[in-house]
């Protein structure tokens, strides 16, 4: 892995853990190791996981592919991994540019 | 030929009976389904939903269309071992109220996400005068009855 893969991987990683700390209003103080598995370790149950790979796709405008394995999503860095291999890094460029609080995700008309 | 079912033919495929089940009949077409369904004046919910001004409660519609999914879901094979539980509404608008005896039709197309056991189900629901009354995307879980009978 090069210099400049890296530093997106590491950009992607931290900026999928903003995603879902937004999207299942986690704390600060909730740690989220990038290598987690989102179900056994971090403890999403299988809706909820189900829907950040779902809101993941829809903030990106992509379909879920046809053939989706959640295996290859089921962690930080395994996400960053399938959008980088699945979409290329243009998207991932695009999900880095997102600004996280003005988009909406589930939930969040909770608020209203 | 399109798979047709009438009330009781449904009920081969839900486990919903009496009043919890919405659906009159079911035409399903590969991955889309159309259905229909008429709440009437003695359904029992509708005397509190209100006095004196009956409206069939959202949830309603929305459960209409998770039954719908449902009906789809059992045809492709299992039968009703294979239950399609609603798990999420990720959108819904309800764009005019229902009163009883309007016959609303369901379109809805269903689609399994990759290799997961989720659907989406995703469409609309008109009455007989084509008002949309309304635009639904949920996702089923697909179970195995047994799975959640023990």
């Amino acid at each position: 892995m090069n210099e400049t893969t890296e530093t997106m991987t590491s950009a992607l990683e931290s900026k999928i853990g903003a995603f879902l700390r937004k999207l299942l209003k986690l704390g600060d103080d909730v740690p989220l190791d990038a290598e987690a598995d989102l179900v056994q370790q971090i403890g999403l149950d299988s809706i909820e996981a189900f829907d950040a790979v779902a809101s993941f796709h829809e903030l990106l405008n992509l379909p879920i592919p046809d053939d989706f394995n959640p295996r290859t999503a089921n962690s930080i860095h395994n996400l960053s991994n399938y959008l980088m291999d699945r979409f290329g890094p243009d998207a991932a460029e695009r999900f880095l540019d997102l600004d996280l609080d003005k988009v909406t995700l589930g939930g969040d008309q909770e608020d209203l | 030929m399109m798979p047709s079912y009438g009330k009781k033919a449904i009920e081969d495929l839900l486990p919903h009976r009496g009043e919890a089940l919405f659906l009159d009949d079911a035409v399903v077409e590969g991955s889309h389904v159309s259905t229909h369904a008429t709440w009437t004046d003695s359904h029992p919910h509708l005397a509190g939903h209100f006095p004196g001004l009956p409206i069939v409660p959202g949830v309603f519609l929305i459960e209409a269309a998770a039954q719908s999914a449902g009906v789809l879901l059992a045809s492709l094979g299992d039968g009703a071992a294979r239950l399609g539980l609603l798990s999420g509404v990720r959108k819904s608008l309800i764009h005019r109220p229902v009163r009883p005896g309007e016959r609303i039709c369901f379109e809805l197309d269903v689609k399994q996400i990759g290799d997961t056991n989720f659907c989406s189900a995703v469409g609309t629901a008109h009455n007989e005068v084509s008002d949309k009354v309304l635009t639904v995307e949920l996702t089923v879980a697909i179970v195995m009855r047994e799975a959640i009978e023990r």
